[in-house]
């Protein structure tokens, strides 16, 4: 079984996961991979283990049980908040994966003006401490902050969840625009059925849900 | 040219707010002295001094040469005792705060270390370290020590769960997690720790003296007590607090400005 399940590059996949939190079952039998390239989405309800899901194949949890084989090499996450660190300008915000990869200030400084402009940031936004920006532009600087390590996976976490229409629909283009130029594979949780369709090649829906527990996804569209 | 014109505003507007700020401290101070002056003189000179009495005190010591050496030596001690509980209390409480076992072990031995009274530590020190340096400088880093120690890990404990996911999606270097996201936050814990441990030092300094040592403020203070010279013994408490208000607003508050002006912008 191990041999049939070795780590192929450039592809996540995930067989037989179960996940619990102590006695409480989240996650069961689930299968999914996200292919090089690749936009997926997955829908369903609130409180069912979905960002459970992500932040298992992000790695930030450890699963229970079943294989998660990611072969992406540089995977970026976009999470529910902004989650900018409220001590740093947006500046060095948007370059912390920049910096993490050991790219000199002057390198970095400029990758982030450059893509800041693009995604609709000012000047001297990037000179701001995040809570003097709006939620709009906290978003923006995530975004950038995620496309700027230029994933070849980025896991979003209903990250246009809290906001309005227009902006939802700007952030849309500009993360198609990214992916364009980054061919960046995408796996996505949301809530939003339009969202799912816009974006996503194929959606994948939470099939059974109850007692927070999510069992098998089910696949409602290619 | 906009850009600066507004940094200039900003640096304009942030001084102005700490001028003002100082009008407000400078008038409370001088409602202390007020108060100071009517108990003065409704007791009489022996039982307490006027400001006045005691500020001429102060600069007849320092004419006399007195009070700088003395000064000097009380505040050497101090700072170093302070300093070295800085150092280690720091340290040790940021490790006990990036481990839950750590810290639940920490815990019953800071509580003992809080409910020890200084003066047992004094009792303590004399017995290891006899008269000398050695006892006023223990005596402090041991008092210091549980406050600075509290205090950088509660900072550690409370970082938001969600910027630490941050550090590790980003791939964050143990170096970079430190500088970046644990330090940043944790400053803010230390800080106030920092300057309630710094209190704290300058009056068991002089604890410590005034019963172990033959030089500084506190053995200055010893001996005005036994001379029944009120005066020289307020003008010695208004240098001892003036030193330690000093420190803290040359030194410390304008760190702590610096570090921490992500909060006011």
């Amino acid at each position: 079984m191990a041999d049939a399940m070795t780590m192929t590059a450039g592809q996540l996949r995930i067989s037989g996961l179960n996940h619990r939190f102590g006695y409480q079952r989240v996650l069961e039998e689930i299968e999914l991979s996200v292919k090089a390239n690749e936009a997926v989405a997955i829908v369903g309800p609130s409180g069912c283990g979905k960002t459970t899901l992500l932040n298992l194949a992000a790695g930030l949890l450890t699963p229970w049980e079943g294989r998660i084989a990611n072969g992406f090499a540089r995977p970026a996450m976009m999470f529910q908040q902004p989650r900018l660190l409220p001590w740093k300008r947006t500046l060095d915000n948007i370059a912390l994966g920049l910096k993490a990869r050991g790219i000199t200030t002057a390198q970095r400084n400029a990758e982030v003006a450059r893509l800041a402009l693009k995604m609709g940031l000012t000047v001297e936004d990037l000179d701001k401490f995040p809570s003097a920006l709006s939620g709009g532009m906290q978003s923006r600087a995530a975004l950038a902050r995620a496309f700027a390590v230029q994933p070849d996976l980025l896991l979003l976490d209903e990250a246009f969840s809290a906001l309005d229409i227009g902006l939802k629909s700007e952030l849309y283009a500009l993360l198609a625009a990214e992916r364009a130029v980054n061919g960046s594979a995408v796996l996505m949780i949301t809530h939003d059925l339009m969202e799912a369709i816009r974006l996503a090649g194929r959606i994948g829906r939470v099939s059974y849900c109850s007692d927070r527990t999510f069992e098998t996804i089910e696949v409602i569209a290619e | 040219m906009k850009f600066r014109r507004l940094l200039i505003q900003e640096w304009a507007a942030a001084t102005g707010n700490y001028l003002w700020s100082g009008w407000g401290s400078l008038a409370s101070l001088c409602i202390f002295m007020a108060i100071w002056e009517l108990t003065a003189q409704g007791f009489g000179p022996l039982i307490l001094p006027t400001p006045l009495d005691a500020l001429a005190t102060l600069a007849r010591l320092f004419e006399a040469g007195e009070a700088g050496p003395e000064i000097l030596i009380t505040a050497r001690r101090a700072l170093a005792g302070f300093g070295l509980s800085v150092a280690v209390g720091s340290l040790l409480g940021l490790a006990a705060g990036v481990s839950m076992t750590a810290s639940m072990m920490a815990r019953p031995i800071i509580t003992v270390l809080v409910g020890m009274p200084p003066i047992a530590w004094l009792i303590l020190a004399l017995l290891w370290f006899g008269a000398g340096d050695g006892t006023p400088i223990f005596t402090v880093f041991i008092a210091c020590f549980p406050i600075i120690f509290v205090g950088a890990m509660q900072g550690t404990r409370t970082l938001d769960g969600q910027l630490k996911e941050v550090a590790q999606m980003f791939g964050l270097s143990t170096w970079m997690k430190l500088t970046d996201v644990y330090l940043p936050h944790v400053v803010s814990y230390l800080f106030p720790a920092w300057i309630a441990a710094l209190g704290m030092s300058w009056k068991i300094v002089v604890m410590a003296e005034l019963l172990s040592t033959e030089d500084g403020i506190g053995a200055a203070l010893a001996v005005s007590r036994s001379h029944l010279d009120t005066a020289a013994s307020m003008a010695w408490i208004v240098a001892l607090v003036g030193t330690l208000l000093a420190i803290e607003y040359l030194l410390l508050e304008p760190i702590k400005r610096k570090v921490e002006s992500w909060r006011t912008l």
